[in-house]
């Protein structure tokens, strides 16, 4: 039996990736470099006074010529490796790293001040407050245990109970938090595990089946990883996209999102289950049934649903409705607002505790992206990367519509896996929606920005890929030895062949027959462009 | 789930009828009898609850359980303890022991013990299991530290 003890872990030696002072250096290093020391492109300069970038900034008495404007949009670009070090590297919490966006913004005066707290805020960071408080209260009654029970309790047998797992967890991944999805189901699944296995050994010795829970494990961090296509509130990267969308005038709706991305969800939770079955073909238990009374003793143990499980559950409904058809007037951020006032007014969770519970890292984080974003859209450095990209991309072949979304899910789905899935978004966000724009295509900027996004779900194959995987790995632990269900490897040997497969669906069914099926609104590309060349500021 | 059990006592029959009074209540119930080959058996295996006799040659009780508690910190001792022995109890549980039950004890006291200690553990596990989902969900990179 392969097993990983956690003792072990213990005596691991600390590796290159945790020396936190290095990275910092490193990362301050090639702020340094790139912003000090190395020359502006004569493309950055040309392109800053052709655009009449340069003469914004010096209206706006940032820059006093074209060459110290352009030296801005360098030092902005010099940000961008510096961050992508610091996420990968976790050298700086990720609540810091958003922070240092406007933090250098005032230092190197990169935008006038006024318009830097602006950039920080917005219907975006609301709706993501919204998000976050939302989380706290449904995950704090527990509501969360009572949907995942109801789905998976009324299941028996082998196939059943894995595909309900997988559709009904990446479905429900879309809405609530998956990892607080994955902290509660994989002790479950690993209780599942017990009850399956028990039944097939003698009184006394367990004999464990190691492809069995490593089948539960997987079904159920992958399934939650994917759930994070279905809609704007299944993430903080999703919310980012949206932002830097309303930064170009083309805000999205929540309804709207939901369109390209639900129907993805339970066809990707489907390929989760039918890649594990497939995988996992040899498991000797093939009987989940005794396993699932595990279920079953949760939802007793439960009891009726409570009052604050009820009010919780409305308050998810309004809001989501809200959401759905409450249109431009209410934006995201006013309906996520009652996620802050309904707990607290019905009395079903105390004010501390939702603001002790709400992550400050992550919107920081994300509020810092959308100050990133405007940065590189104001000094013209996003329309300088995204020439230089489309340039190389159009060399290939790759430089418009279907081959760019391919070609930027694919670099966005591979970065995801190396960093969090919201700092792929805030880095490349920026430069994507530009890129979709200078292509001109009908549907840009929404398309490759949902491109983008929708690839930072499919982390499967490495372990810091998303909190999910590190969550599922870390509580997957064989009760009765206390050792490791799964290794990391395991991750590279089961997730990386679902990543294409992940890829390819959402090529085939998200770009080909869904952007096509749903359409996009008429005239966005004109209005994003409008913005990009500073024609509409 | 079913709660495991380690029951360690010298006296065999006393052992052997206690874990098949247990396993009927539907208990997972291993057994050993001596300290060093409950010692072994931890090891190998996670226990909710380990029940020790205070008096066995070789490892006694104390001895055991100061073993036990740095082996598995997260196991519940329950003492098994005789008129004489009390004192031993108490000196088991200032240094971790959950509680004592005095030989020959009715089987429902010894079933609320049992009961008090896996709940304590189940508590203890829960708050270690989110710490760790905190520290996880903001920093996915600590898995590797």
């Amino acid at each position: 039996m392969e097993h990983h003890h956690t003792e072990a872990d213990k005596s691991k030696k600390p590796g290159l990736l945790s020396n936190k002072m290095l990275w910092l250096i490193v990362g301050a290093a090639c702020f340094v470099i790139i912003g000090f020391i190395i020359p502006t492109p004569q493309s950055l300069i040309e392109l800053v006074e052709k655009q009449k970038i340069a003469e914004k900034l010096i209206g706006w008495h940032v820059a006093h010529d074209v060459a110290h404007a352009a030296w801005k949009a360098k030092l902005v670009l010099a940000m961008i490796p510096m961050a992508v070090i610091y996420f990968a590297t976790e050298a700086l919490p990720i609540g810091l790293v958003g922070i240092l966006m406007p933090m250098f913004a005032y230092f190197f005066k990169l935008l006038p001040m006024k318009m830097i707290g602006q950039t920080f805020a917005g219907d975006a960071p609301l709706f993501l407050l919204g998000v976050l408080a939302m989380g706290v209260t449904v995950i704090g009654v527990g509501l969360h245990k009572r949907l995942a029970t109801w789905i998976l309790g009324w299941t028996k047998g082998f196939v059943v109970p894995i595909v309900v797992l997988c559709v009904s967890m990446s479905v429900l991944g879309s809405f609530i938090s998956a990892h607080a999805m994955a902290a509660f189901m994989a002790p479950v699944m690993a209780a599942v595990y017990m009850g399956a296995v028990s039944a097939n050994s003698n009184e006394g010795v367990i004999e464990h089946d190691p492809q069995l829970a490593k089948l539960l494990l997987f079904s159920l961090c992958f399934a939650l990883n994917v759930g994070g296509v279905g809609s704007p509130a299944a993430g903080g990267r999703n919310v980012i996209m949206m932002g830097f969308w309303s930064d170009y005038n083309v805000p999205m709706s929540f309804g709207r999102w939901m369109m390209y991305g639900l129907p993805l969800t339970p066809v990707l939770g489907l390929a989760v289950a039918g890649y594990m079955l497939f995988v996992f073909r040899k498991v000797k238990t093939k009987d989940l049934t005794p396993g699932l009374l595990a279920i079953k003793e949760e939802t007793k143990k439960m009891g009726p649903m409570s009052y604050a499980e009820k009010v919780a559950f409305g308050m998810m409904l309004l809001i989501l409705f809200l959401w759905i058809v409450g249109g431009h007037d209410l934006g995201l951020g006013g309906p996520a607002l009652l996620a802050l006032v309904i707990p607290v007014v019905f009395k079903i969770a105390d004010w501390r505790k939702i603001l002790g519970g709400i992550s400050w890292d992550a919107w920081f984080m994300y509020c810092g992206a959308l100050t990133l974003g405007a940065l590189l859209k104001e000094t013209g450095a996003a329309l300088w990367l995204a020439q230089l990209f489309l340039g190389g991309l159009n060399a290939i072949g790759c430089g418009k519509g279907l081959g760019l979304w391919i070609g930027m899910s694919s670099f966005s789905g591979l970065m995801t896996n190396f960093m969090s899935d919201a700092g792929t978004t805030a880095l490349l966000g920026p430069i994507a929606v530009p890129m979709g724009i200078m292509s001109g295509v009908q549907g840009e900027p929404w398309a490759i920005g949902l491109a983008t996004a929708f690839a930072t779900s499919f982390a499967h194959f490495l372990i810091v890929g998303t909190p999910n995987n590190a969550i599922v790995y870390g509580l997957g632990v064989y009760p009765d030895t206390g050792q490791r269900m799964i290794s990391p490897i395991d991750f590279v040997k089961y997730g990386f062949v679902l990543w294409v497969i992940c890829l390819v669906i959402t090529w085939v069914l998200g770009f080909m027959v869904l952007y096509n099926v749903v359409g996009f609104p008429e005239g966005i590309t004109e209005t994003a462009k409008a913005v990009l060349l500073s024609n509409t500021q | 789930m079913k709660i495991r059990i380690l029951l360690v006592d010298d006296e065999k029959e006393f052992v052997e009828a206690l874990a098949e009074r247990l396993r009927t209540r539907d208990f997972h119930v291993t057994t050993a009898f001596s300290g060093d080959e409950a010692l072994e058996k931890l090891k190998e295996y996670n226990f909710d609850v380990t029940i020790l006799d205070v008096r066995m040659p070789g490892l006694d009780g104390i001895e055991a359980l100061r073993a036990i508690k740095k082996l598995k910190p997260l196991t519940e001792v329950l003492m098994l303890t005789g008129h004489g022995t009390i004192e031993t109890a108490i000196e088991g549980m200032k240094i971790g022991a959950f509680d004592f039950l005095i030989k020959p004890c009715e089987i429902d006291v010894l079933l609320d013990k049992i009961k008090g200690a896996y709940e304590r553990k189940a508590e203890h596990e829960e708050r270690i299991q989110k710490a760790l989902v905190n520290k996880l969900s903001t920093s996915p990179m600590s898995i590797l530290e």
